[in-house]
């Protein structure tokens, strides 16, 4: 009951933060944005599961569409609110030779949703460029279903509340300008909640399992922008997405009683219009 | 002020971009041979790929042979149907410990129907519980990805450890048996109870293993596999209750029968 509460609160605080953010930028330069992309997905088995762990073969990997639309407005701070969504509704299994030894793939499937809010400070400026630091805090679902060869089932579905730094050097001549970013992000265990459930092949439920996070996750980008005529713009990017760590049963910091885990390497060429 | 901002910034710019390493690196290890037989898919070193011997085409197909053996086993002693592939990654001794952490074993990832296990070419002299003479893989990692896979996340080290302990029925090449007595007739601090084993109050694996192994056996012969399949999942803290419930026998009376059985070992 304490822990459903704690959740809720932390839910609330990332909303009234993203809200005085909105209500902020009443008076101050505003864009809005839609963006399409490409997400290719790798999710690694655990190689090496004592710290520092390996990720490796076999591997769950996807080529994926990604939709995401934004907010962007300028005060004293660049802030930003976005929400990027994605699925697939294909899993492939690669034992590291190209081969596809465990999964139905068209019977796998992933889905993820973030909620994203954060800004930019100054921090220098050297010359044309631009360099910011900030922090970045959002909202999570991701769910993944597998269906191995023989029919039995696994899902797992959690939700999950992020927090970290982020950082950026900007470049702007003329209409054109380029952005190099990185942000990296805590899920913590006392702020996320997740859910493994698996079905034998007839169908039948055969273990749940509740499980609570650690993990990091850093997100490297490149991008470039061109301004048109109308003050639109578009803009290019491409970026790295890793996330490393373990769930356990307990809220707790180290494994004990793993019940899910993700060691992801994720690729992403998105293209957004400007509004 | 600024040079401190662009200090704190720099600092922690450093930080961000160095610290997933900490928690997990890349392998990218792609450098198989494959060889499959039925539902096994074991990938090895070609011959000559490090220092250490790669295992020959003979000891391959040897190494595939007891697996799919084991892998039919297991499905016996737990009366449990499964399908699924089973892939086999297997180290070279002198990357081992770099690549999967140990060079004297493996570890299994069952999500992925996988495991990694070190390829120890000058392995002791040791005939298993099925009469196999000097397997390099034993049974053991193959019975964690079947009984989790078809039962489920294990709620306790005792039902984990204890069901690939017995169906291996070795630990570090000696017959749990023959470990247990000399637990049980030299040093009896490490003759384990029901107790002491759900409730994990021993940290050495060379005690814990057999002791689970052996507690396992017990439960099997003396309530069933479907009793024990059903515990499989069930946590610490409800483990008691739920034995009784389905086996209608109480706790402390299981308790002493399995210190007679301890006894007539």
């Amino acid at each position: 009951m304490r822990k459903a509460v704690e959740r809720k609160i932390l839910v609330l605080i990332l909303f009234a933060v993203l809200l005085s953010g909105l209500a902020e930028a009443q008076n101050t330069t505003k864009k809005w944005y839609a963006g399409v992309g490409i997400d290719v997905y790798n999710a690694y088995s655990q190689q090496k599961n004592s710290m520092p762990m390996k990720m490796g073969y076999p591997t769950f990997k996807s080529v994926m569409p990604e939709l995401s639309a934004g907010f962007i407005w300028e005060d004293q701070k660049l802030h930003e609110v976005k929400l990027e969504i994605m699925y697939s509704g294909v899993l492939q299994a690669d034992d590291g030779l190209g081969e596809n030894y465990i999964l139905q793939s068209k019977a796998s499937s992933f889905f993820n949703t973030r909620l994203n809010y954060g800004f930019y400070g100054l921090l220098w400026h050297p010359g044309p460029f631009q360099i910011d630091l900030g922090p970045v805090g959002g909202l999570e679902y991701q769910r993944r279903m597998l269906t191995y060869k023989s029919g039995i089932q696994e899902r797992s579905a959690d939700v999950n509340l992020f927090v970290g730094p982020q950082t950026r050097l900007f470049y702007e001549t003329g209409r054109i300008s380029f952005e190099v970013y990185f942000a990296s992000m805590f899920y913590l265990p006392f702020s996320n909640f997740g859910k493994l459930k698996k079905w034998n092949a007839e169908g039948e439920l055969i273990t749940e399992s509740n499980y609570y996070a650690f993990y990091y996750r850093t997100v490297f980008g490149l991008s470039a922008g061109y301004s048109l005529n109308n003050a639109d713009r578009i803009g290019l990017g491409v970026e790295m997405d890793d996330v490393v760590g373990f769930a356990n049963r307990e809220r707790i910091f180290y494994i004990d009683d793993l019940v899910h885990f993700r060691l992801n390497k994720s690729y992403r060429i998105v293209i957004r219009y400007y509004f | 002020m600024i040079m401190k901002r662009i200090t704190y910034g720099l600092l922690l710019m450093v930080m961000m971009t160095s610290c997933t390493d900490f928690i997990a690196d890349f392998g990218n290890d792609d450098q198989w041979v494959l060889e499959t037989s039925g539902h096994i898919v074991l990938h090895y070193r070609q011959a000559g790929f490090s220092s250490a011997p790669s295992p020959s085409a003979d000891e391959v197909q040897e190494i595939i042979n007891n697996q799919d053996f084991y892998y039919r086993a297991i499905q016996d002693s737990l009366q449990l149907d499964f399908s699924d592939n089973v892939l086999i990654y297997l180290y070279n001794k002198d990357e081992a410990e770099e690549a999967i952490g140990t060079a004297g074993g493996g570890h299994s990832i069952p999500a992925f129907l996988s495991y990694y296990y070190t390829f120890i070419y000058d392995i002791p002299a040791y005939t298993d519980q099925y009469g196999i003479a000097d397997p390099y893989l034993g049974a053991h990692e193959m019975v964690h990805v079947i009984s989790h896979h078809r039962l489920g996340v294990p709620g306790t080290k005792v039902m984990s450890e204890g069901y690939a302990v017995w169906l291996d029925g070795g630990y570090a090449r000696h017959d749990i048996n023959d470990i247990v007595i000399h637990y049980r007739d030299n040093e009896p601090e490490k003759l384990l109870n029901p107790d002491q084993l759900i409730y994990e109050t021993i940290d050495s694996e060379s005690v814990y293993y057999p002791n689970a192994g052996v507690f396992l056996r017990f439960l099997v012969h003396s309530y069933g596999i479907e009793t024990c399949n059903a515990l499989f999942t069930t946590g610490m803290d409800d483990f008691i209750p739920h034995f009784e419930s389905l086996s209608g026998v109480p706790w402390e009376e299981m308790s002493n029968l399995y210190a007679v059985y301890l006894e007539g070992l």
